[in-house]
């Protein structure tokens, strides 16, 4: 890096490193004192949105009015109905949404493993098995279902829990930190699962079938009364 | 000078982490500080702290590793010296970058080279372009290309402005009888 330098000058870059290289750390001030105490409130959103904005700054002013006169031309003709498939492309379109939104759930209801348990426990417990039904609608994300980062980069790219623990750089530095979510999101995915609705039809499920056994257990009483009774009347 | 930052602190002052960012403090702080010193600074202290709350306010927006992001702090920290020689150009009244002593250069050189302060009497002798160049690239080791980024000029100048400055210090370093450089404190010392 620094061949063209001779002995003579080599002399004075070590003279000059030894005096300023290695200058004490100054104190911080008030305002970075509470920056590292506090950090700094990063917004997902915004930082999309200046994503957004950065992306569509880089996009050259030419082209992005060619795209956009594209676009008023081909909907001008869909109107026009000169292109008569331009309505069965749209709902193609939404379709292959919907479709993907219920792979979605289905797949996240699939990485459950308490539901794959409890199909196979209950035999066909329709709350359970038939995602058909939770697909029309977007599902809000079971955070109990959020599967848990193995790395700092996943880490930062988990937004899920960013109410939970007041703001993303809470969540994401005490992972980078310790390697383990904060309690916070620990607290949040206990929540979550513990109000589960499939959870609660298990509950519901299981105490029905208690309430059958008691039932069997009351006939049998009843049995054993009514035997009594009659050995009585014999007598 | 290493790098010093791990990529998971990095990634954790990205997002706000109070921790990382002090972490890369104390990494390059020292550094920082002795950059501005050798600039003159007066208040290389204080400026240190701007330089470092300038990096923090931008982080978000920051996109590179680790090195990338230690020479973006020692750009930010030699444009506060530009904005700071401009101030001090434009009001020509009390500056905040201490300019350097007007030396007698018509006198023997050798009479003002004393201990520490050798350093900054050759580096006085260079204009403030090659100063610049020579202590981002000698100091702070930055690169040709980083150098260039930080004074806003091309690789070929920022070589031409090396060589020139090299040339400088070579002939008055030949002219000065070599003195020993007087030992840095010892701070254990000092607290004691």
């Amino acid at each position: 890096m620094h061949d063209e330098i001779d002995p003579l000058v080599t002399s004075f870059v070590e003279e000059l490193r030894a005096t300023y290289g290695d200058a004490p750390t100054p104190t911080p001030s008030e305002s970075l004192a509470t920056l590292f105490a506090d950090g700094i409130v990063v917004a997902p959103r915004a930082r999309r949105q200046s994503m957004v904005k950065h992306g569509l700054k880089a996009v050259p002013g030419k082209v992005a009015a060619g795209l956009v006169g594209l676009l008023i031309g081909y909907t001008g003709l869909g109107a026009a109905g000169a292109l008569p498939g331009a309505l069965t492309l749209a709902s193609d379109d939404e379709q292959e949404t919907v479709v993907t939104e219920d792979e979605t759930t289905t797949t996240t209801l699939g990485d459950d493993e308490g539901g794959d348990e409890l199909a196979d426990e209950d035999g066909g417990e329709a709350t359970v098995e038939d995602g058909d039904g939770e697909g029309d609608d977007p599902a809000p994300v079971n955070l109990a279902d959020v599967p848990i980062p193995t790395s700092v980069s996943e880490a930062a790219h988990n937004h899920a829990f960013d109410e939970a623990c007041g703001n993303h750089g809470r969540y994401v530095s005490h992972f980078a930190r310790f390697g383990t979510e904060p309690e916070c999101a620990t607290s949040a995915r206990q929540a979550a699962s513990e109000s589960d609705p499939e959870a609660t039809a298990t509950a519901t499920a299981e105490s029905e079938d208690d309430g059958d056994d008691n039932k069997d257990k009351n006939k049998g009483k009843d049995k054993g009364k009514a035997k009594k009774a009659k050995k009585a009347k014999r007598h | 000078m290493g790098n010093g930052i791990h990529p998971d602190v990095l990634l954790a002052a990205r997002a706000g982490a109070g921790w990382a960012f002090e972490r890369i403090y104390a990494a390059w702080a020292p550094a920082v500080h002795g950059y501005l010193r050798a600039q003159g600074a007066v208040d290389a202290e204080g400026m240190v702290n701007d330089v470092f709350l300038r990096v923090y306010r931008r982080i978000e927006s920051f996109e590179g590793d680790a090195t990338g992001l230690r020479s973006w702090v020692f750009v930010i920290a030699h444009n506060l010296v530009l904005d700071q020689r401009r101030y001090a150009g434009r009001r020509h009244q009390e500056v905040a970058v201490e300019r350097l002593p007007d030396l007698d250069l018509t006198g023997d050189v050798a009479d003002i080279a004393l201990g520490g302060s050798r350093v900054r009497a050759l580096l006085a002798l260079v204009s403030p372009e090659q100063r610049d160049v020579l202590l981002l690239r000698f100091l702070l080791d930055l690169s040709l290309e980083d150098t260039a980024a930080a004074t806003g000029r091309t690789v070929t100048a920022v070589k031409a402005l090396q060589r020139r400055g090299l040339d400088s210090l070579r002939r008055r370093l030949e002219e000065i009888p070599s003195t020993p450089v007087s030992p840095r404190p010892d701070p254990t010392l000092t607290e004691a």
